[in-house]
């Protein structure tokens, strides 16, 4: 199921909130709105937490992490890093990292056993990504573009990448990543896919202005929702059919 | 898919050194405006508009699509970057996290053609991995441009470097400007442009709008042109690293200008540490403390000097500014920024700056005002040009074209010079047709362009070369500068210093003063010093070679002994023999050597074995002022040697040789001398009468030792028979009253005194030297025996007593054995063993035969009153019978 959301009016969800299998940060804002939409879907299922780093509310963007672990930018204070430990499950490793590409939200993209990382990355960064994360790294790009964290959004179960990402490079990401993967769009339009979407193995958020066509890409991709075509509708309906006649 | 979506996009345009540069300043307003008569845009300038929302349609596409596509996940095991098929997931995952694999990507980001792994191995060779952080160039690029940081990275053509994100210092000048277009040929900081005449100019963009207001319409930019040359009074400011430097231009003239420096950036430190103090953890040392005063305090400074301007600056047209990172809250910080954010005069400088010096100010005022002129634009028809490199001159104060040949040699570009790189530049010059990258930030390509410089052509060069002016600081020189004038006075030729290798060695002692200008003093005081050494280091070809010297004195006809004392006594003989021909063979090089000193020596037929001969003479150094030798002499040794020869029959050395003195054998080299011999520089007639065996006997030092005495004492034996042989008396006593003999540290040395006395028992009076008596073969061969035999008794004894001893201790433990068996016997056998005991003893008294009470169950033997073996009632002798009768029953 995907539901659509805004953060004080705006619809790049994405920056403010950071969603995980295991838990899910939401940056502090100024009403409980937002944060009431993710504890109303998950409350029962995962911590949702109220977070900042270095005193700003983009921790999307800053913050990547996945069921294992949770990595935050160097800027982050003593507290907010003690503050978010306290807050996640005791089976979450929550490491500061050295990194001059300090948002580490666009400069990463993760789901639990795979990550796209920026080329530039550091060496030591990846370690601690492939330590911390427990996931295997890959440098590469979304249609050319370095912010992979930015430009696209995966879970165990799919992903979605920028519009433009050619088939050739799909599949090289879906091959990388062992997901299957869809080149879209999400907030009517937009290609910042991490912006608009957050989304885990059961549940995706994404902006208020996200299409219904979207939203069932995302749903499709993402296997949310019970309406979900099974292998006997997809895969064998031609021999069935076939039989049948 | 992706190359004919990316197709659409125009070209990329090539980039063309012009023949014809020429440069017109905008502030030689006449000329200025001459050349910027009635303009229109040139083709080659990018434009920016066209090239939006292409894909727009094909997201639309996408979306009906994906409800066909079916949601599987790719089994293509392929890198589209590296254009390589991998079998295994595992190679895969290692291909990722290759070298190879980033550096393609960082060509692909750039627009370039990936390498193939072998060109990326020839390219990667000297570079052991591309580190993915820059830091290290981002921090010091704009402050000082040290040309050796380029070499150590892997050319990675700088334009390709610059794909990385990051809040890079000059980022601010480039990547705003370029923010909205995605072709790289945007990127360009010039405006080019055609004038009346047909010719290709160009101008800064910066000087035509401010970044956040930009002017798309052209007409409305070719109206701000045409404004340009009335323009001229401008503000330059720098501050980087601590350096700050600011002038305010009108026109050419400067009307005010100032620069100074303060201590921000700790030495080796390479970064700012401002960003920490923010933090909390601010570093609390001395260093820091003062970096921090000095921050603040160059910040008021700056601001302090920017608001005495105020007046200036407010006629300004421009302000360029050069601030990168913290350096900007210095203009736009505080309570009164100076500088307004939103003062649309205020430009950034357009290309990369060195320290902010004065110089540097005058440079990026000459760049920014001129005009480049191309030539005809005809002429260049789909091209960009780039302007060569300039250099501010010193002395004109304005900037000159470098010309190539003035650069210094490129060292780096054998490195791109593979094929792969040569066609991927090709590559590049062809480029039309080619799909333009589509990633644009390169924000940082002009911090880099030393690596572009030193890996790619000009063509690709051009792109920045309008900026360059690092460029101009790589030429280096090198000249030889003299530094005579600096000397004092002039002094005349010294004597060169000799330093002879035998001081070194000479072991000095305290009353040991060099004879100053005696010759002969000298002279002996030399031999006596390497007699010395010989007899304490027990070096006995040295001494052999030495000696000789006392051979043609008194001590002669001692050596020469008895054939008949000879024979008797073999083993002395031999060792002699060796000696003597060792001793022999030292004078026979040493002779040789004089022989060369003195070529024209007609006789002389010595064996031409060079080698050899300068080993040896080379060898013992100390006996360089060696005295010289009667040939006479030398052959009256011969002659006894040869005597002994015969005797002994080994022939050590061959009688022929004797004879002839020509062939001599390679083994032994003995020459036969003729005529007079040198060494040393002296002559036989200056062979002083103090060398005489006196100096054998001449005691010296604190404790009036002799030779003799050292060369005992150091249990030297076959020095000290030689000694003795030359005439080293064993009488001479020491200070405490010793001679040799008592001084000696072992019994072998003391038997080596009296063994010689064997030899010649008349020459010395060894009563006076306290040598107890001649020692000769048999007296040796006697008392040998004698140990022998008191040896033999010894150890005899020795195992008689070990043989007694083995037995007690056998039949102690057969002892023990017979009570652990006793003791192992129940009450009521040990009873009856009592009483069969008692009842023997009885019989044994009465003198009666033994009764026999009990027998071994297996073999029958008598075991009256022993403790039998048992088991289950039977009795046996030993365990043998008992262990037979078990296996025979069971």
């Amino acid at each position: 199921m995907a539901v659509r959301a805004q953060f004080e009016g705006n619809n790049e969800i994405g920056v403010f909130s950071k969603l995980t299998n295991a838990y899910c940060l939401v940056a502090i804002g100024g009403s409980e709105n937002f944060y009431s939409i993710f504890e109303g879907e998950l409350g029962e299922t995962i911590p949702v937490v109220h977070a900042s780093i270095a005193g700003c509310r983009i921790i999307g963007r800053l913050t990547v992490g996945n069921r294992n672990g949770l990595l935050v930018p160097n800027t982050t204070t003593d507290q907010e890093l003690q503050h978010i430990r306290n807050s996640l499950p005791d089976s979450v490793k929550v490491q500061r990292v050295e990194e001059r590409l300090s948002a580490l939200g666009n400069v990463i993209a993760c789901n639990d056993y795979v990550a796209l990382v920026h080329p530039d990355l550091d060496r030591e960064t990846e370690e601690i990504i492939a330590d911390v994360l427990k996931v295997e790294v890959f440098r590469q790009t979304v249609a050319g573009n370095v912010l992979v964290g930015s430009y696209s959004t995966f879970s165990n179960q799919g992903g979605l990448v920028h519009p433009k990402t050619s088939i050739a490079d799909q599949d090289e990401l879906s091959s990388l990543l062992q997901v299957p993967l869809v080149a879209g769009t999400v907030n009517r339009g937009s290609d910042v896919i991490g912006g608009g979407l957050v989304v885990n193995d059961w549940v995706a958020f994404c902006g208020l202005d996200t299409t219904s066509t979207e939203v069932s890409v995302v749903e499709s991709v993402f296997k949310l929702g019970d309406n979900q075509p099974t292998q006997i509708q997809t895969d064998m309906r031609d021999a069935l059919l076939d039989s049948l006649t | 898919m992706a190359s004919t979506m990316l197709s659409k996009v125009p070209g990329k345009l090539a980039r063309v050194k012009p023949k014809t540069y020429s440069v017109c300043m905008l502030y030689n307003t006449n000329e200025a405006k001459e050349k910027l008569k009635s303009l229109s845009v040139a083709n080659c300038n990018p434009s920016t508009e066209n090239q939006q929302a292409t894909y727009d349609s094909d997201t639309d596409k996408d979306k009906n699509v994906i409800h066909k596509i079916k949601l599987t996940v790719s089994d293509k095991m392929y890198c589209n970057c590296c254009d390589c098929v991998f079998e295994e997931r595992k190679d895969q995952e290692q291909h990722y996290k290759s070298d190879w694999h980033r550096y393609n990507l960082r060509l692909k980001l750039g627009g370039l053609k990936s390498v193939k792994i072998e060109d990326f191995e020839k390219i990667a060779n000297d570079v052991s991995s591309i580190s993915g952080s820059e830091d290290d160039e981002e921090d010091s690029s704009d402050t000082e441009s040290g040309p050796n940081r380029s070499k150590s990275k892997l050319a990675i053509p700088a334009h390709v470097r610059s794909t990385s994100v990051s809040g890079s210092s000059d980022s601010e000048s480039e990547a705003s400007v370029v923010k909205h277009g995605r072709n790289s040929a945007n990127n360009i900081n010039k405006y080019y442009l055609r004038n009346k005449d047909g010719e290709l100019i160009s101008l800064y963009k910066c000087l035509l709008y401010h970044k956040k207001s930009k002017i798309t319409d052209q007409s409305e930019l070719l109206e701000e042109i045409k404004t340009l040359p009335g323009k001229t009074k401008w503000a330059i400011f720098m501050s980087a690293g601590g350096h700050f430097a600011g002038a305010i231009y009108n026109g050419n003239q400067i009307v005010v200008h100032k620069t100074f420096h303060r201590y921000v950036v700790r030495a080796k430190r390479g970064t700012a540490q401002g960003s920490r103090d923010s933090q909390g953890n601010a570093p609390k040392s001395a260093g820091a403390s003062l970096r921090r005063y000095n921050e603040a305090a160059l910040m008021q400074e700056i601001q302090d000097w920017i608001t005495a301007w105020s007046e200036q600056i407010k006629n300004c047209d421009f302000l360029f500014l050069r601030a990168p990172s913290f350096n900007r809250k210095i203009f736009y910080g505080g309570k009164n920024p100076p500088l307004k954010k939103n003062d649309d005069r205020v430009r950034v400088i357009p290309f990369p700056t060195r320290r902010p010096t004065y110089n540097e100010v005058k440079r990026v005022h000459e760049m920014l005002s001129s005009i480049e002129c191309y030539g005809q634009e005809s002429d260049l028809p789909n091209v960009i040009p780039i302007s060569p490199m300039r250099q501010l001159s010193s002395e004109t104060g304005q900037l000159e074209v470098v010309s190539d040949s003035e650069l210094p040699p490129q060292k780096s570009k054998s490195k791109f010079d593979t094929s792969s790189s040569s066609k991927q530049l090709k590559d590049l010059s062809q480029e039309k047709s080619s799909p333009p990258p589509t990633d644009s930030r390169k924000s940082k390509s002009q911090q880099n362009h030393e690596n572009i410089k030193l890996s790619l052509p000009d063509h690709i060069l051009g792109y920045e070369s309008g900026s360059t002016c690092s460029e101009s600081e790589l030429v280096e020189t090198m000249t030889a500068l003299s530094t005579e004038h600096l000397k004092e006075f002039d002094c005349s030729v010294k004597a060169p210093r000799k330093k002879s290798p035998k001081k070194r060695r000479k072991p000095i002692t305290k009353h040991q003063v060099e004879p100053e200008e005696d010759v002969y003093d000298e002279e002996s005081y030399h031999l006596q010093n390497a007699l010395y050494t010989a007899c304490k280091t027990g070096d006995t070809q040295t001494l052999s070679a030495l000696l000789v010297v006392f051979r043609g004195m008194d001590v002669t006809p001692c050596v020469l002994t008895p054939a008949a004392s000879l024979s008797t006594d073999t083993n002395r003989v031999n060792s002699l023999n060796s000696e003597l021909s060792t001793e022999i063979t030292c004078s026979a090089d040493n002779s040789n050597c004089s022989a060369k000193t003195t070529a024209d020596e007609p006789k002389s037929n010595f064996l031409p074995d060079g080698e050899i001969i300068i080993e040896r003479v080379s060898s013992p150094d100390i006996i360089s002022r060696t005295k010289n030798v009667e040939s006479e002499n030398l052959d009256a040794i011969d002659s006894t040697v040869s005597n002994r020869n015969d005797n002994q029959s080994q022939n050590a050395i061959p009688e022929s040789r004797n004879s002839t003195g020509t062939s001599v054998p390679d083994s032994l080299p003995i020459p036969k001398f003729t005529g007079t011999m040198r060494f040393g520089g002296y002559t036989l007639d200056q062979l002083s009468p103090l060398v005489t065996v006196d100096i054998l006997n001449k005691p010296f030092g604190d404790n009036g030792t002799t030779l003799l005495h050292v060369a005992a004492k150091c249990n030297h034996r076959k020095v000290i028979s030689m000694l003795m042989k030359y005439g080293a008396d064993p009488t001479v006593r020491d200070k405490s009253d010793r001679p040799p003999y008592a001084v000696a540290g072992c019994k072998d040395t003391r038997n080596e005194f009296r063994r010689f006395i064997a030899i010649y028992p008349d020459k010395y009076d060894y009563k006076k030297a306290q040598i107890p008596g001649a020692l000769t073969a048999e007296k040796e061969e006697e008392k040998r025996q004698k140990e022998a035999e008191r040896k033999r008794l010894q150890k005899k004894a020795k195992a008689d007593k070990l043989k007694i001893q083995r037995e007690e201790e056998a039949e102690r433990i057969a002892e023990e054995k017979e009570k652990k068996r006793f003791l192992s016997l129940s009450d009521r056998e040990k009873r009856l063993l009592a009483a069969e005991r008692r009842l023997v003893n009885q019989y044994n008294r009465e003198g009666a035969d033994q009764p026999v009470l009990s027998r071994c169950y297996g073999c029958g033997t008598d075991i009256t009153g022993k403790v039998p073996f048992e088991y289950s009632d039977f009795k046996f002798c030993t365990t043998k019978c008992l262990r037979e009768h078990r296996s025979k029953t069971s």
